[in-house]
This record gives C-alpha cells, structure tokens and sequence, in this order.
C-alpha cells in the first residue's frame, strides 16, 4: 500500500492520508481483512503526529471502510470490495464527460446537483 | 533467451548431470553390490546390522543389507537427476542443483564404503557377535565420499543464475516537499506453508510419542518440536516498510528485523528469484553468489545493493511499487 501525503498542500493533512488509504482500498490494493499499519508506526513513517493518524482512521471507520478494534488495530472491511463498482462506475462517466469536454468543475457540479 | 548456445548448454549440463548424477553413484554401488552377493557364502547367519560403541547390538538377515546402497543410490539419482533437469535460462545448473548431484556421489561412496566395509570384517565369522568396530569404515566411507564429490563439482558445468535479470525500476515521481511510505508483506508461498507446517506437526507428533513410550527422553523431542514452531513462527511472515527512512523488514513476532537506511542503499532492483534453484530452500538465505534475503516465494522480488556491495532480496508482494519508491527516495538514479 502506497501513502502519500503534502504537508504543503492546503488540504488537512488527515483528510490527504484518509484519501490515499481510500485510494489503496479502491484500487484494490487494500483488502478487505488486511490489516492498516499502527497509527504510531504510519505516523513515525510519515513524520505525522499519532492524532493526525488516528484523526484519518476515525474518518475512514465513519465511511464504514475500516473497523477499529482495540488491540487489533485497524482492519479494512468488506466495504473495499463494494468500492470496486462505484470506481468502474466514476472511471465511465470521466470518459463520458471527457468525450463531452465537460470540465471537471461542471462534472462535481453535476454530481452534486443529482445528488441532492 | 532460448538460444543455440544456451540449447547446447543445457544439453551438456543434462549429460553431465546423468553422468555425474546418476552413472557414477549408481555404478559404484552395483559394484560394490555384486561384491557383497560374492560374499555371501563367506558371512555368518545372522550378520551384525548395528554397532553400538564398537560391538554390534543388532542382528539381521544378510540380503536385505546387500541391496541396501544400490536402492537408497537409485532412489536418490532419480531423485536428484529430475530436480537438475530444469535449468537456469542459460542452460547452465544452479548451484543448488549441483550440491545435489555431488551429494548423491558422496552419499553412493558413504553407503558402499560403510555397508560393504561392514560384511567385509565379518567374512569368515561363526557368529556376528565378534565383528570388530565399524567406526573407522564410516569415517573412510566419508572421508573417500568427499574426494570424489569435490571433483565431480567441478566436472559439472560452472552454475548460472537465474537470468529473468535484474530491471531497474522507474522511480516514483515525487515534489520535495512530500512524504511517502510504502506498506507492504512478504509472507510464505501456500506449498512452503503445507511443507513446513507438516514438519512442525510431525515433530510435534514425535513429541508427544515420546512422552508416552519414554518419558525421561522427552524434553529433547519437546524442545525441538518448541524451536521448530518457533523458527516456522519467526520466519512466516514479515511486514516491510519502505520510506523516508530506508527499508525495514520485520518478522512476525516483532525479531528478526532488518533495516537499510537509505543512505547504504546503493541500488535498486527488481528481480525474479527462485526459492529452490538460486536459494535452495524458503526463509532467510544465502545463495551461491552472496546474496541474502528474505526469500518467501517464488516471482517478483526487490533487491537492494548497498554501499558495501552486499545485496539483499525480499520477496514483497507489489514489488514494482516498492523498488520503485525505494529507487526515488535513496535517489539511485542520480548517482
């Protein structure tokens, strides 16, 4: 599983690392069963603070990916998998707005709009 | 890379391989052999099959002894002679399968030297009980055993590698201000897993075997069984980490652990290794050329050169992405 997180960037630092687990997850990288990295040890590994870590695992258990169970640390749901038809699903309708030349902000706009 | 050359090799190698492999060890227990059946008016009824100290303790019917080396021989040829059949891509034998078909030779010597030496000092006995000591026909047996072996490694082909080769990864693209890590394991391939698992229940079985029929044996056979749980448990698995660090590798209960900072990391590679044929086995190894690694399964596999010279393998799933990433940060391209 590969993470990467900007400290420079603007977005919050627990909101890049949860994205790039989810990344992981839906790539199929991560599955379900498998067990994340202790928050200490991403933490040392990523020069992150531990809450920064557990701050991205709280959000990621919130989204129903990953399971916190203490002693055990965080193992990655059954809801990895489920991801597998909603990525093959965003990945058509980029080509779709893509062959449209609808721009991504449109797209989100969209997105947003329907799902309201 | 199936070449002329590499064609032609392998047909040497193969020939070699029956020659030294199965020809020599099986032709000179079929000697030795048709000594014994020579023999066999000339021995006592029983012979003398087991010595303890320097007297036998152990009885039995001369024939069954007589076939003995030529059987073990037989059996191990074949088995040796098929494990040298599938070559390196250059035609040339692995080292392991060398030290097979050289171990055959020695064993063939060992078993003749030893068994036929044995009827040998009772030729001409009434009874077995006063055959002498067979110690220093076992010291010989292993003695002559060994000087032919090293030269028929030498009559065998130079051992080759594995020749998948080495591909240099493309590093990951990387701003300097960001962080990335790299989480990964290596664990045990399936068939490794059932062979290991069935020595360890085995030796467990034994263990408990022991403390019935002779319990004051016991701690010996549970202390191996507990160190053979142990080194399975030890060695299984391994979680590796990639990032700014260098490499770690860690096995499952937290030792042994292994760490390259970054900077003793030289070069990056990702290579294609063979546990049986360049490693001779699973787990912690050395092969023939110097390399160590933590060699799980077969495939894909990272390979690390450090300042030293030293390479260091490991047998990660992802490896593309773990050199990779590795390659970026140690920044190996730039050198």
């Amino acid at each position: 599983m590969l993470i990467r997180v900007d400290p420079s960037a603007s977005t919050p630092l627990f909101q890049q690392l949860a994205a790039s687990i989810r990344a992981s997850a839906i790539s199929g990288q991560l599955k379900p069963g498998q067990r994340l990295p202790a928050a200490r040890e991403l933490g040392e590994s990523l020069d992150m603070n531990v809450h920064t870590v557990l701050r991205a695992y709280q959000l990621l258990r919130d989204e129903g990916l990953i399971e916190l169970r203490r002693g055990r640390g965080a193992i990655v749901t059954d809801r990895a998998t489920d991801y597998n038809g909603l990525s093959d699903a965003i990945a058509s309708v980029i080509a779709e707005a893509r062959a449209l030349d609808v721009s991504p902000s449109t797209l989100t706009a969209l997105i947003r709009e329907a799902y309201q | 890379m199936t070449s002329a050359t590499a064609i032609r090799q392998q047909q040497t190698t193969r020939r070699r391989a029956l020659l030294i492999g199965g020809v020599l060890p099986v032709g000179l227990t079929v000697i030795a052999t048709a000594l014994m059946i020579s023999w066999l008016p000339d021995l006592p009824d029983p012979i003398a099959i087991h010595w303890s100290g320097s007297s036998p303790d152990g009885y039995g019917p001369a024939l069954p002894m007589v076939f003995l080396p030529l059987v073990i021989g037989l059996a191990y040829s074949a088995f040796a002679i098929g494990a040298a059949w599938a070559t390196t891509a250059s035609g040339r034998p692995y080292w392991s399968q060398k030290f097979v078909l050289v171990t055959g030779v020695w064993l063939s010597i060992m078993l003749s030297v030893a068994v036929a030496g044995s009827m040998a000092i009772q030729r001409g006995l009434e009874d077995a009980r006063d055959a002498g000591d067979v110690t220093p026909l076992l010291l010989w047996g292993a003695v002559v055993g060994l000087v032919v072996a090293v030269p028929a490694w030498f009559l065998l082909p130079a051992a080759g590698t594995s020749d998948a080769g080495e591909e240099q990864p493309q590093p990951i693209r990387m701003s300097d201000s960001e962080q990335v890590s790299w989480f990964g394991t290596a664990r045990l391939a399936r068939a490794a897993l059932i062979i290991i698992g069935a020595g360890v229940l085995a030796s467990g079985a034994v263990a408990i075997a022991v403390l019935i029929t002779a319990p004051e044996a016991a701690g010996f056979a549970i202390a191996s069984f507990a160190l053979l749980a142990l080194l399975a448990l030890l060695f299984a698995s391994w979680h590796v980490t990639i990032d700014r660090r260098g490499l770690r590798a860690v096995g499952m209960l937290g030792w042994p652990r292994v760490a390259i900072p970054l900077d003793d990391v030289r070069e990056v590679h990702y290579v294609e290794v063979d546990p049986a044929g360049e490693f001779g086995g699973w787990g912690w190894r050395v092969d023939g050329t110097g390399r160590s690694g933590i060699i799980m399964r077969r495939g894909p596999a990272l390979q690390v050169t450090r300042a030293s010279g030293k390479r260091f393998v490991v047998t990660v799933d992802d490896a593309r992405t773990a050199a990779s990433l590795l390659a970026a940060l140690a920044g190996t391209e730039s050198r």
